[in-house]
């Protein structure tokens, strides 16, 4: 039931996702104001289709709202780096729990810096629609 | 429908209201604009005793920019900062300590006498879960002679250590030590290395030490091209893939279009290049990558134990009860149908939860069977029942002779069971 509330809006709009993947978002040495690879950039407002691993923004246990999808399932090998995370927010009100091993999440992606208190919080942002 | 959630909640913390893709673009264009005014503080002077506020903001904000951001401030105030990094950890425990502050440290900390101090002493700490983090730190620095004749002997210690991340960076920091030593400190072999098994480590100390200047194996690189294994649905061959290509587009200054999420077949072209510029610059017979898949075996399931503080370890399992040990699943062993049968009964009635327990860094992930929901634990707070079952997978694989990985699977389990 709360798998297709996720898909509703996606079946709606009836969009195809396109899939890309890590190794496209963060195959690029990013810092903050350089300007991304063009591949990159015409992800801007696309709906995708990508796999990756889900990681909670603070450490907690329970069902989330947001959360980072990232590349690597330990965190062993550095935190990741701001093109390495595709931050996730799932519908108002919905609500689920943190994923073991690797997802696929379709929705629309956000590219561009986002900044909160002069820092980058977020180069890439997506309305998660639907985690499988 | 196209403005982003997660941007709408920035949006909301920075007092942005916009609702469409052009107001939310517009936003992004207005915060890039007034943030650049608002940066950062990073080199004002600042009393010891303030650098306790940035701690707390680079371990608790709820944002995980906004942590990175206090992270680098605290670093790049070197010593200054570090009591209140010491005062933290007494006060909250050093787990609560994130990855990014260490590794900002590592990174911006400098070469204060406090800092390496910090450094050492999370290095030198086996219950700290970025202590491979802190070994990097004194592996880089150690290109400076002084340090390296100083870390050296940590080094040593450690270039056999059971975490994977652990040697890497202390094989890193012994070469770095002995390159940056004097002729006559120089006692190369007097350190006796191990054979690296662990793929992921031999990829990344390849890397590294071409990173920074050091002999390496460019066969380590080139036959991680081909690397497609996965674990229990974790493409880890892939990522191994990345970086190898990474690295050896840096040494050879192209990557060929190697494309880490391309299949063998379609980067065959590029990995024909980057095999020529490589045979070309080192003049060594280097053999064609192939392609290196997972085994023609269908797993039911498995457990990951992952740990930065013992190493890691990994078992899956097939339908008629052969288990098979490693990341790449290099050994096996058959476990008696009757043991397996129990076994495979007794799971069907076990549930697994998504998640038990707050993972900060180690965990457990296991899948009982083929199908059924994986579930990821953190340390201590296996549930019981799952703990006796996986006892019992230790039992049996104990009595088909293999004692050696039931006597490890025992002993990182003690790390997860609910106390």
């Amino acid at each position: 039931m709360k798998l297709a509330l996720l898909l509703l809006p996606l079946l709606l709009l009836g969009e195809e996702p396109k899939k890309t993947s890590f190794a496209v978002l963060s195959g690029f040495t990013w810092s903050i104001g350089v300007t991304l690879p063009k591949e990159v950039q015409l992800l801007d407002d696309v709906t995708v289709d990508i796999s990756g691993f889900m990681m909670r923004e603070i450490p907690g246990s329970g069902p989330v709202n947001t959360f980072l999808l990232i590349n690597d399932a330990c965190g062993c090998n550095g935190t990741p780096k701001m093109n390495e995370i595709v931050f996730c927010a799932l519908a108002e009100g919905v609500t689920m729990d943190v994923k073991p091993g690797i997802v696929h999440v379709i929705g629309k992606l956000f590219v561009g810096e986002q900044k909160e208190d002069g820092e980058v919080i977020a180069l890439y942002s997506m309305d998660a629609d639907s985690v499988q | 429908m196209a403005l982003s959630r997660v941007f709408h909640r920035t949006a909301k913390v920075s007092h942005f209201g916009y609702q469409t893709t052009h107001g939310m673009k517009l936003a992004r264009l207005l915060t890039a604009l007034t943030c650049t005014s608002a940066i950062v503080f990073a080199h004002e002077p600042q009393e010891p005793a303030q650098w306790g506020a940035d701690v707390v903001r680079a371990c608790t904000s709820q944002r995980f920019g906004l942590r990175l951001a206090a992270s680098k401030k605290v670093a790049q105030a070197g010593d200054a900062a570090v009591p209140a990094v010491r005062e933290f950890a007494a006060t909250h425990g050093k787990d609560a300590l994130p990855a990014a502050m260490v590794e900002a440290i590592v990174d911006l900390g400098g070469n204060g006498e406090a800092v390496l101090a910090l450094l050492t002493d999370w290095a030198s700490d086996r219950d700290f879960y970025w202590r491979a983090q802190a070994m990097k730190g004194l592996a880089v620095r150690s290109k400076e002679p002084l340090l390296g004749a100083r870390f050296r002997q940590l080094f040593a210690a450690h270039e056999q250590d059971a975490a994977w991340l652990m040697r890497v960076y202390a094989q890193l920091g012994f070469a770095l030590a002995e390159k940056s030593a004097t002729a006559a400190e120089a006692t190369p072999g007097d350190v006796v290395r191990a054979k690296e098994l662990d793929p992921r480590a031999s990829t990344k100390l390849a890397a590294l030490r071409s990173q920074h200047g050091l002999p390496f194996a460019p066969a380590h690189l080139m036959d991680a091209l081909g690397d497609e294994r996965t674990f229990l649905g974790d493409p880890w061959g892939r990522r191994r893939a990345q970086e190898a290509c990474t690295a050896l587009q840096n040494w050879l200054g192209a990557d060929g279009g190697y494309r880490s999420d391309a299949s063998f077949a379609e980067n065959r072209a590029a990995i024909d290049q980057l095999l020529k510029l490589a045979r070309s610059k080192t003049n060594l017979a280097l053999l064609a990558p192939v392609q290196i898949k997972d085994p023609e075996v269908t797993f039911t399931g498995g457990i990951e134990l992952l740990s930065c503080r013992n190493g890691d370890l990994f078992i899956r399992w097939t339908k008629d009860g052969t288990i098979f040990a490693g990341l790449d699943a290099a050994t096996s062993t058959a476990l008696s149908q009757s043991a397996w049968q129990t076994l495979s009964q007794t799971a069907t009635s076990l549930r697994v939860e998504p998640q038990s327990g707050v993972v900060i860094c180690d965990k457990l992930r296991l899948q009982l069977c083929k199908d059924a929901l994986h579930g990821v634990t953190a340390p201590a707070a296996l549930a019981p029942t799952l703990a006796d079952w996986l006892k019992q997978v230790a039992a049996r694989i104990e009595e088909a002779e293999n004692p050696a990985l039931a006597s490890a699977l025992i002993d990182r389990l003690q790390q997860f069971v609910l106390r």
